[in-house]
């Protein structure tokens, strides 16, 4: 259910804030207690800090402009959701033009100017081709047009005076009856880092079964051992434990192609995805191979909640030298993920599964569960990834080396 | 058509002139006994003697000064400043009067001299000794600055820098003396004039400006880029000041797309200059903002992995390249 | 002496009516320092001086019309309106100009004894400069130059005991400059440079000794500036009236006027004539400054260089060029 961030009280004698900066932005996720924006008051100025919890869906005023005590200031809600504010111009004083402070209640349809590049305005305009057809589709940084996509629709365009249009190659234009909202920021990113990835990178596989059956006593020991201190070690951690190990063993997987050369890494420092409402977001927890299992615990649960209230600094998601992503919990069996480059790999984790399986010549029930590597086939061949894999396997099979 | 060094095309030049015109001399440190800390002057004081040939002291202020003077009277002295980095000490010669002369005194007397000098990096000189300062020069009115980077350019360039009646700074490039390249001297005397840039490889995909040493990298960038079937223009500058800037215009029309180069820092550098000028030239012909490639900016280390990381090599160029044109939707 | 003493004079006053700008450096009380040495200078010699150059400017002969129409900044100017109070020259006097930056002349006048060296000449060089200048590195390069290459030289040391408001007992070491020669085995010598006919002795002798013997020498010709350092500076913070009022009774003018008359070459009536005659011609020049017309705004890129090819080779720096001059419009596209 949607909820209004209201302009608060912040002195005494306050009768209207300023807001002075958003530092949260429409899209981003808030918890109760973050700081979300300055507002000036009268006094000072003054940081506000959330009473709500989920993603900031719309900003009412904007930056710079004024609102009575009480008045609404932004809409919190879960995304997606229909929201039908009060208007806030009955709140908001005119330090700035009527039309910038009424800011849209509801997400825009596009109707900014397209962005691109000068060279593809102008080739547009001569060829009256009109830009707004790729409007935020561009193959340039955020989804600037630039030359070769006008020159792409241009050809596109003589062919579909010959040919019957193809309606798949066709602009994509949204359905009618969708409901079309901006992309959000971090949604921007994940789009464009992903398709570079998936088209730069030449992506191979390998999966493996890994019996999991001691890793879940190890598992089982250790949270019984450890329940008066309130830590858990999830069966993640065993994986971004094995897999810190596994790098530091494998020197020949543990690098990266980049710009030519190849970068050895001297520290695992492995990237654990956490999904977020909409989007997604890798903290990294580094040397992951000096470490004991419980810190690699302690961390990554620090850093997986942190992550889904948007708690993270820059550095806690830079650097990584791999990531694990785990489907397992939504009963996924197996998948496979896109390399975050210039990150040598990454393990697609699926579910534990009991399944029927050979065991000294007869049937056994074991946990089983499949793992799948996406590796770089620049930075390292079939075999080093192979060799890699087994080594994750080893220690997920003999897990008193992940204590050890 | 014989290949030669860069400065083996210096020292013929600079013999072609000391024949041509008996106003001309040379003068600098270690010049003449010593024949050239980097031997550029290598047998010329033995065979012109120590008038033509001029041994100094340690003095640069002084002499660069006294060839101020000379050529208020007329000669065409060619000053050789060991490396770039002593020219420090005599920017009040070059700055505060050379580049003034001609103006401040109403046009009324001319300083036709010649300062050679090499810059560059990556012997592990260390940071008193790896430096590009030409935007220094570039930046002052008064002044002229040609850079070349191959022998025949080297071999006509100095011809008309000695010739020319105002001051011109001759830079250099330490890793250019021992680089071959054809020189032709039966056509003509082979003067190059200055002021005119060269595409010294053609391509329609992007446009690389580059001047001095920094050339050879970037066709060799070219190279590369080849092979991903990217077609670079390359640009030699060849003179700083005056800057042919219609020569780069042509190209990013062409390609709409535009890499600069330089040795030297970039920040207020001559990719700054560059860059803004194509901005303002080429607004409506650009794909993608000017990319530009400089060292890293900090005094130059000395142990060899930090100085390699701290120049503008290939890699580093390739990888500007690399995204720009991915910023553009190539590649 | 009185030609300089008058111009100077009238040049405070066209100052302070604001008809001449920027700095503006006064030499009275320096007349026979200056005259004594740049007289006895002959047809190949060549003469350097620093920013305090109007006297060297008449000393030498240059047009006083033409002096003040450069203060001006006047078209008519010795540099055209270009140079101003500091950048004085005369090149058909060989006077090679009044240099701004303290011992920046000094290397170069050596390059000009150099060239008169390279090109056989009988000429040698006489380069004026104040106390101030002997503390810079150029002055030792220069002198060191000049020694180890036996250039035809004369550095002469106008000592008016101020660079700026700096004594030279505060800035100098050794306060005796002419002994800084000892350092580059150089002859160097002082002598009192209010007395005109002493200067005039002792550069005569010098000249020849740089022309025939090739050596260069260092001149020290101690005098005084009755103004400030420059028209700003009333150049009584950092000296005594009392000194100020001491130096006057040595007035250099004064004392050559009177040897003279002792000596019967001038009598009372010659000299009264004289400064009428100076009279005239200060304000002659003061009308023809006036006059004259400023230089065109169009001339702003004049003579920046000096080659005549350069012109063409900096059409080409002009597109899109920091101010557009020469900017190729590509026109609106509708």
């Amino acid at each position: 259910m949607a909820d209004e961030l209201v302009m608060p009280r912040l002195s005494d004698t306050m009768e209207r804030g300023t807001v002075a900066r958003w530092i949260k932005h429409e899209g981003d996720l808030v918890a109760s207690g973050d700081v979300v924006a300055e507002i000036e008051t009268d006094k000072a100025t003054m940081e506000y800090q959330s009473d709500l919890d989920g993603t900031i869906l719309a900003i009412l005023v904007a930056d710079g402009e004024t609102a009575e005590l009480g008045a609404p200031i932004a809409i919190v809600g879960e995304p997606g959701e229909a929201i039908t504010p009060r208007p806030a111009a009955d709140h908001t004083s005119v330090t700035a033009p009527v039309g910038a402070s009424s800011a849209p209640a509801t997400p825009r349809v596009t109707t900014a100017p397209v962005k691109a590049s000068p060279i593809a305005r102008r080739i547009a305009e001569e060829s009256g081709v009109d830009l707004r057809e790729l409007a935020g589709r561009g193959s340039g940084p955020d989804g600037r047009v630039v030359r070769t996509d006008v020159e792409r629709l241009i050809a596109r365009a003589g062919r579909r005076e010959e040919l019957p249009p193809p309606r798949a190659v066709a602009p994509v234009a949204p359905p009618a009856e969708a409901e079309v909202v901006d992309a959000t920021r971090i949604q921007t990113v994940i789009a464009r880092r992903m398709s570079e990835a998936k088209a730069t990178v030449p992506h191979f596989y390998l999966t493996a079964e890994i019996d999991m059956t001691r890793a879940m006593t190890t598992r089982a020991e250790l949270n019984a051992a450890l329940a008066a201190t309130g830590e858990k070690v999830s069966v993640n951690d065993l994986i971004v434990r094995a897999c810190g190990l596994a790098l530091h063993d494998n020197r020949q997987f543990h690098r990266s192609w980049i710009g030519g050369k190849v970068a050895y890494h001297p520290h695992a420092n492995v990237g654990i995805a956490v999904a977020l409402d909409d989007g997604l977001i890798v903290p990294v927890i580094r040397e992951v191979e000096r470490k004991t299992l419980r810190q690699v615990a302690s961390e990554a649960r620090d850093l997986a909640k942190r992550a889904r209230t948007g708690q993270l600094r820059q550095p806690e998601i830079e650097g990584g030298t791999f990531t694990v992503s785990n489907l397992g919990m939504f009963g996924v069996a197996h998948f496979a993920a896109i390399i975050n480059p210039p990150e040598p790999g990454i393990l697609a984790v699926g579910a534990t599964i009991e399944r029927a399986v050979p065991v000294a010549g007869s049937i056994a029930i074991r946990p089983i569960m499949n793992l799948t590597l996406s590796a770089d086939h620049r930075s390292s061949s079939g075999a080093d990834g192979a060799r890699f894999l087994q080594s994750v396997q080893r220690y997920l099979e003999a897990p008193i080396l992940l204590v050890g | 058509m014989a290949d030669v060094t860069y400065r083996e095309a210096l020292r013929l030049a600079l013999d072609e002139e000391l024949a041509r015109d008996p106003n001309v001399f040379l003068m600098g440190e270690e010049i003449g006994r010593f024949e050239g800390s980097y031997k550029v002057t290598a047998g010329l004081w033995k065979k012109w003697g120590p008038k033509r040939v001029r041994e100094t002291p340690i003095s640069e202020e002084g002499f660069v000064g006294a060839g101020v003077g000379a050529a208020m009277l007329g000669l065409r002295p060619v000053v050789e400043i060991m490396t770039v980095n002593f020219i420090l000490v005599a920017m009040d010669m070059v700055v505060n009067h050379a580049a003034k002369v001609s103006q401040m005194f109403g046009g009324k007397v001319k300083v036709p001299m010649v300062i050679r000098t090499p810059g560059g990096a990556g012997a592990q000189l260390t940071a008193q000794h790896s430096q590009s300062l030409e935007v220094f020069f570039a930046h002052t009115p008064g002044l002229k600055v040609v850079s070349p980077a191959s022998p025949a350019d080297a071999y006509g360039l100095l011809k008309s820098a000695i010739r020319d009646d105002d001051p011109v700074l001759f830079m250099e490039n330490l890793v250019l003396y021992n680089l071959t390249g054809p020189l032709d001297t039966t056509a003509g005397d082979g003067a190059i004039p200055i002021g005119v840039a060269k595409v010294v490889r053609e391509g329609g995909d992007i446009t690389i400006v580059s001047h001095s040493y920094t050339v050879r990298r970037c066709l060799t960038v070219a190279d590369r880029l080849a092979q991903s079937g990217i077609e670079a223009e390359v640009i030699d500058l060849r003179s700083l000041r005056p800057l042919d800037v219609d020569t780069v215009i042509e190209s990013v029309r062409k390609t709409s797309r535009c890499l600069v180069a330089e040795e030297g820092w970039a920040t207020f550098g001559i990719s700054a200059e560059i860059a803004a000028r194509v901005h303002r030239a080429c607004f409506d012909d650009l794909d993608a903002p000017v990319e530009r490639v400089g060292s890293a900016e900090v005094p130059m280390p000395y142990a060899k992995s930090l100085e390699l990381a701290a120049m503008p090599l290939e890699e580093k160029i390739e990888a500007a390249a690399r995204g720009l044109l991915a910023e553009c939707g190539v590649l | 002496m009185v030609l300089i003493r008058r111009f100077e004079e009238r040049t405070e006053e066209q100052y302070t009516r604001a008809r001449i700008g920027g700095y503006c450096h006064l030499a009275i009380g320096e007349e026979a320092a200056t005259v004594g040495a740049v007289d006895p200078l002959g047809d190949h010699d060549y003469l350097f001086a620093s920013y305090r150059d109007h006297g060297t400017a008449l000393a030498v002969g240059s047009d006083p019309g033409a002096v003040m129409a450069e203060l001006f900044g006047k078209a008519a100017g010795v540099a055209g309106g270009y140079g101003g109070s500091m950048h004085l020259l005369d090149v058909e006097r060989r006077f090679l100009g009044g240099w701004g930056i303290v011992g920046g002349q000094l290397p170069i006048a050596a390059g000009a004894a150099l060239a008169l060296d390279y090109t056989g000449s009988d000429g040698a060089v006489l380069c004026q400069f104040g106390d101030g200048a002997t503390n810079t590195g150029a002055f030792h390069e220069a002198l060191n130059l000049a020694a180890v290459w036996n250039l035809p030289i004369i550095f002469q040391i106008t000592n008016n005991l101020y660079g700026m408001g700096t004594s030279v007992a505060m800035a100098s070491g050794e306060t005796e400059l002419w002994k800084r020669a000892a350092a580059y085995e150089m002859h160097g010598e002082r002598v009192d440079g209010n007395d005109v006919l002493a200067v005039h002795e002792a550069t005569t002798r010098l000249l020849t000794m740089a022309r025939r013997d090739r050596r260069p020498s260092l001149l020290e010709t101690c005098t005084y500036r009755w103004r400030g350092h420059s028209v700003a500076d009333a150049g009584k913070v950092y000296r005594s009236a009392d000194e100020i009022a001491e130096w006057r009774t040595r007035d250099p003018i004064a004392r050559f006027e009177h040897q003279a008359i002792e000596a019967g070459t001038l009598d009372v009536g010659d000299v009264s004539e004289l400064r009428r005659e100076v009279d005239a011609t200060v304000t002659e020049a003061i009308k023809f400054a006036a006059a004259a017309a400023t230089p065109t705004v169009a001339n702003l890129y004049d003579n920046v260089y000096g080659d005549p090819g350069t012109a063409a080779q900096f059409a080409r720096m002009d597109t899109a060029g920091p101010f557009g001059e020469r900017r190729e419009t590509r026109g609106w596209r509708t």
